[in-house]
Order: structure tokens, then sequence, then C-alpha cells
């Protein structure tokens, strides 16, 4: 049985509130509010051109909603990043259980975990993306990847990169070791 | 006659409304985005109205796809129980250490703290396994056995091997007059 509010979603989606006008506002606003920041397009009075920013914005959005394929990636990768970040905050509300208030603070306390966390999220987020975007057979580029490394995982390319993010990982992580090494023997003779 | 009133057929009549599917969804969204927005300043400072649209759309794109919001309606009262697990846990271990004991806990308190952590641990899984269908073979059961045990001995002796030596018996020195 569909609900009250579910028959109402279903108007909106029949209707193209998901697929064009949500999309729409989505890029005009992000896009808009950048050229604000940024001043890209010059500055009148010491304020940013509104007029030229958002004619700019609202021409940039209408591009998007006419390129369906971009718009199912934002309404396929959204959805997910959303949870993520309901993830994230989750974790956060379950690990500040045990602090008390203002001791729970990642970027200054634990500078090396908000690192790892950030490349994870970077990760994810880079996932979620490919997930979302479809080839023509409608396979998905991450899964088109994932096929490609399990039926070529002795293969000479898949191995090589393997090869290539061992070394890369192996050369940052020993010439870091000695830049800290070498930062703390320089501490320690000023003292 | 006095009309009866009973929550669960006012919860039954939110659930049939959508309230759960769409309207919490919504507004969790909404606010989370918006507050991440809003702290973060992405978009510089005092943009309040583009942080609401963004979280607006957010909200609205995430109650459109259904199978996320059930995700999200199963993930949050796990959530939700886990906090209450831990509290109680918090609670068990604050009547074990007593008031005012500080923030380390030492010596048989320690132990009995983490011998009621584990034990709480064993037994809410085995509260859960029939609720969620874990079912292990006898051949899982058996390597999961082997497998703690060994990785009980070995984490047991370089906690032996590692571990501080501790200044048993020394004094801490008398203040001067």
């Amino acid at each position: 049985m569909v609900s009250t509010l579910g028959k109402a979603v279903d108007f909106f989606r029949e209707f193209g509130l998901f697929d064009v006008v949500l999309p729409f506002l989505l890029v005009f606003s992000v896009v808009f509010a950048i050229l604000e920041k940024t001043k890209v397009l010059g500055e009148e009075d010491g304020a940013p051109k509104r007029t030229l920013n958002s004619m700019i914005a609202f021409t940039v959005a209408m591009f998007v909603i006419a390129a369906n394929k971009i718009v199912n990636v934002i309404n396929t990768a959204l959805p997910n990043i959303v949870l993520l970040t309901i993830f994230i905050v989750m974790f956060l509300m379950l690990v500040g259980i045990l602090f008390k208030d203002g001791q729970l603070d990642f970027a200054t306390k634990w500078q090396g975990a908000t690192a790892g966390f950030a490349i994870v999220i970077l990760i994810a987020v880079i996932l979620i993306f490919l997930d979302s975007i479809k080839l023509d057979s409608n396979e998905s580029w991450l899964g088109y990847a994932w096929t490609y490394l399990i039926t070529n995982a002795s293969g000479a390319v898949v191995g090589s990169i393997f090869f290539a993010i061992i070394t890369i990982l192996g050369v940052m992580w020993i010439t870091g070791s000695v830049k800290s090494k070498n930062k703390d023997n320089t501490e320690g003779d000023e003292t | 006659m006095v009309a009866q009133f009973n929550i669960g057929e006012s919860i039954r009549y939110l659930q049939d409304l959508g309230v759960y599917e769409y309207i919490l969804p919504f507004l969790l969204v909404f606010s989370v985005v918006f507050a991440i927005l809003e702290k973060v300043g992405i978009f510089g400072e005092g943009k309040t109205q583009i942080n609401a649209v963004v979280a607006t759309v957010m909200g609205l794109l995430l109650i459109a796809e259904q199978s996320i919001v059930n995700i999200l309606n199963m993930f949050l009262p796990n959530v939700a129980m886990v906090i209450v697990v831990i509290l109680m846990f918090l609670l068990v271990a604050s009547m074990i250490s007593g008031h005012g004991s500080g923030n380390e806990l030492t010596g048989f308190v320690k132990f009995v703290t983490w011998a009621a952590g584990i034990v709480g641990v064993i037994v809410l899984v085995t509260m859960l396994a029939p609720q969620f269908n874990w079912r292990l073979s006898r051949y899982e059961t058996e390597a999961l056995i082997s497998l703690g045990v060994f990785f009980a001995l070995i984490g047991g002796i370089i906690y032996l091997v590692v571990k501080k030596p501790t200044s048993a018996g020394t004094t801490p020195p008398a203040n001067p007059p």
C-alpha cells in the first residue's frame, strides 16, 4: 500500500521535480555561490557582479539538466553520499559518548587519524561516483573496473598497477619517517 | 463513553501516512547537511539561504531513493540500541569503580570492568543471533575458537614482553619541610 506522502512523492516524480527542478536548483546554487565567493568575474563597488553570476549559474544549470546522463549521476550519487554522511555522523555520535564536552577534537588531537579518515572518505566518494556513472551497456564504471580486475588479476596490467601503488606507498612512508626523524633531531639540537 | 487513546495506533497511523519513510529521513538529512554546510562554510560566510537550498535538495533527493531510506530506517534504531548498550556498560563500570576514582581504572577494578565488557558483548551477540539469523557451523565454531585461543595466547605473550615494569614499592619523595 502506498502511503499518502508516497503518493505525493510519486506525483512529484512524474511531474519532473527530481529529474529537472532539484538538479537545476542544486547546480544553480552551487555555481552561483562559488562565483560569488571567488569573484572570478570581477567586482562592482566592492561587491561581486550578481547579475552576471546569476546568468552564468542559470546557463550552467540549464545545460546540466539538458544532459540526462549527468542528472542520472547526480540522482544516484547524492543519496549515497548523504548516507555516508549519516554513517559518519552516527559514528561520531557513538564515539562522543566516551568523551566529555569539548574533548572530542579530532582535527587537533588525532591528526593522523583525521587524515586517514579524509582519505577513506575521498576513496568512498570516488567509488560512489564511479558506481553512478554508467556505460552504454548499463554497467557502472566501478562494476566494469571490478570485473576487469577480477578477470585479469594475474595479468601484467593489474600486477603493474599494484606494484606501482606499493612502491609509491613505500617511498612515501620511508621518506615521511625520515623527514619526521630529521625534524625531531633538529628540534633536539635546538634545545 | 470515553474514547480510548492508543499510542500504538497513533504510531501505526503515522507509519501509514509515510512519516517514517519521507518526513523523518528528510528532516534528518536536511538538518545534518545544513549543519555541516553552516559549520564548514564552503560557500562563504553568511550564505544561509544557499546552504538551506542545498540541504533541501539533498533531503528531497534522498527521499526519492526509498532503498537508501530503508537502509537508514534499519540502521538508525541499531545505532540507538548500541548507544543504550554503551551507556549501560558505562553505568556498570561506574558502579564498580565508584565515585571520584578519576579517569584511570586500576588493578582489580580494571580487570572486572574488562571482564564485564567481554561478558556483555558475548551476551549481546547471543541475544541478537536468532534475530539476525546468525548461525555458525560446527567447523566455523571450532575455527573461531582455535583462532581466538591462538590470538589470545600471542596477545598475552606480547603484552607480557612489551609491558613496562611497574615501580612497585617506590614511594614518592617526602615534601621538604
